[in-house]
């Protein structure tokens, strides 16, 4: 299996903010979900591998090649959905197309009016006339049009409703079935990473929590329920981060530790949950 | 590089081409006026080179303004090509600017009946020149170092440089030749001034 995407060893210092040591790769024909709270350095390791920022140790490969001695060589088989607009807001979406397809050897007209087709949107229309939804449309039709081999999407659901991260997610599951494409998706919305990514990578106030497939992440934590007379303090140490009510209290254990508290609810976990919990043990 | 930094040129002029319909119906009725008050092409020329000085830093407000530095960072351009580009864009506009300032002295001077020398149109031509390059070498790497806000700042150095060089030349401090040679430096001092621009590039953080 060749590795689309590998970021080895990767740091940036900010005076506030350090991304330490990250490290993850994504293979071909995969959907890898980067998870973390606000500031956890997910938009940093995007921005790293555009190389849009300078790195202070690490490497990054694309295809093999490296991003920033090869860039003009890696680029062409780059996409990005960013959160928000970047193109030339008085420009119409022809207009737009027309100016950077000129950029691109391998753009193909028709794909891209096929795909505005099926976006529904009207080209004549100005960008700044485009909703959050179209422009994020219209970016992903940028990249498709000169089929991008890696697809990087920054945090694009956030702000649509959820019929077009619907349709986002069936568009990215087209992408990925021929098995050529991979796609990096940056998302706080962990619901839709359920649904779509085979890998997570989990970044934690800077530091790499996890990397692999979603089905380990899933399965090396459970949520234990019960009444809060119940829970001895053996097992309270075994806790990742506890959330109590007037009556009880869930939290998040380690599945190996499940043994110790038998005769208590035990409930798989969502990526949801473990982002929660993973940052209520941090506080 | 060459096909990509052509394409980046013509890339920064689509940006521009709105705002450049303006500046032109603006500027060729003042130039008309400036060259029937004052008979001669120097003051036409001074003014429509410092529209030029506006219009070179355009492609950086509005890449600002529309947050385009991600859409640049994606495009299969390197860094070099990007600043190259825009250097390009800055010389056409430039003599896009020069020309329009010889046409409309013409013009205006041709139906006043009034006679234009050689010496007359190629010093005001080496002084458009001169100008141009002064905004150029100075005025690009402070945009890429400083963005626009407070890049603008820096424009009144080269426009001060330009007018002591000029100052000179109509003292006769300096001969007419020695002004021309010093033009030409300014032109072979562009490839310094934009190989100064990719670094402060590369070493940006975005």
């Amino acid at each position: 299996m060749t590795n689309y995407l590998e970021v080895m060893h990767l740091s940036k210092n900010y005076p506030n903010f350090q991304l330490h040591d990250i490290s993850f790769t994504l293979p071909e024909g995969y959907i890898m979900g980067l998870i973390g709270e606000n500031g956890s350095g997910k938009t940093t390791v995007i921005k790293l591998i555009l190389n849009m920022i300078h790195r202070e140790n690490g490497k990054i490969n694309i295809l093999g090649k490296d991003n920033i001695s090869e860039e003009s060589a890696v680029k062409p088989y780059i996409g990005v959905v960013f959160d928000s607009n970047c193109f030339c807001e008085e420009w119409t979406i022809l207009q737009t197309m027309k100016r950077i397809s000129s950029f691109y050897e391998t753009w193909n007209k028709e794909k891209f009016l096929s795909l505005m087709n099926r976006f529904q949107l009207d080209t004549k229309k100005k960008i700044k006339a485009l909703s959050k939804g179209m422009q994020m449309k219209l970016m992903l039709a940028w990249a498709l049009s000169y089929d991008a081999k890696v697809l990087i999407l920054d945090e694009p659901t956030s702000g649509l409703d959820p019929v077009s991260r619907d349709e986002l997610l069936t568009i990215l599951a087209e992408y990925i079935e021929d098995g050529k494409h991979s796609v990096l998706f940056s998302t706080h919305i962990t619901s839709d990473l359920e649904r779509a990514a085979d890998y997570i990578t989990y970044l934690h106030y800077g530091e790499l929590f996890f990397t692999g497939s979603k089905e380990e992440l899933l399965s090396m934590f459970c949520m234990v329920k019960g009444g809060r007379e119940e829970l001895q303090p053996e097992q309270q140490k075994k806790l990742i981060g506890v959330r109590t009510f007037s009556t009880g209290f869930e939290a998040l254990i380690k599945t190996t530790d499940r043994a110790c508290f038998s005769g208590m609810a035990i409930e798989p976990v969502t990526l949801e949950d473990i982002m929660i919990f993973i940052s209520r043990k941090g506080e | 590089m060459t096909h990509n930094t052509l394409k980046m040129a013509q890339f920064d002029l689509a940006l521009v081409k709105p705002y450049l319909r303006t500046i032109l119906f603006s500027v060729v009725p003042i130039l008309i006026l400036l060259f029937i008050g004052n008979g001669s092409l120097m003051y036409g020329m001074m003014f429509s080179m410092s529209f030029a000085g506006i219009a070179v830093s355009y492609p950086f407000t509005i890449s600002e303004k529309n947050k385009m530095e991600r859409l640049y960072a994606v495009l299969p351009i390197s860094k070099k090509e990007m600043v190259f580009g825009r250097y390009l864009y800055a010389v056409i506009i430039g003599l896009l600017m020069l020309g329009v300032s010889l046409l409309a002295g013409f013009f205006t001077f041709m139906c006043m009946n009034i006679e234009i020398f050689f010496t007359e149109i190629f010093i005001a031509v080496i002084f458009g020149v001169n100008m141009l390059e002064c905004y150029i070498l100075f005025l690009l790497p402070a945009y890429y170092q400083f963005g626009t806000i407070k890049g603008r700042f820096c424009v009144f150095f080269p426009m001060i440089l330009s007018f002591a060089i000029w100052g000179l030349a109509s003292a006769n401090i300096i001969s007419i030749e020695l002004y021309s040679l010093i033009v030409l430096f300014g032109i072979i001092m562009m490839i310094p001034s934009a190989i100064i621009s990719v670094r402060i590039l590369q070493k940006k953080d975005i």
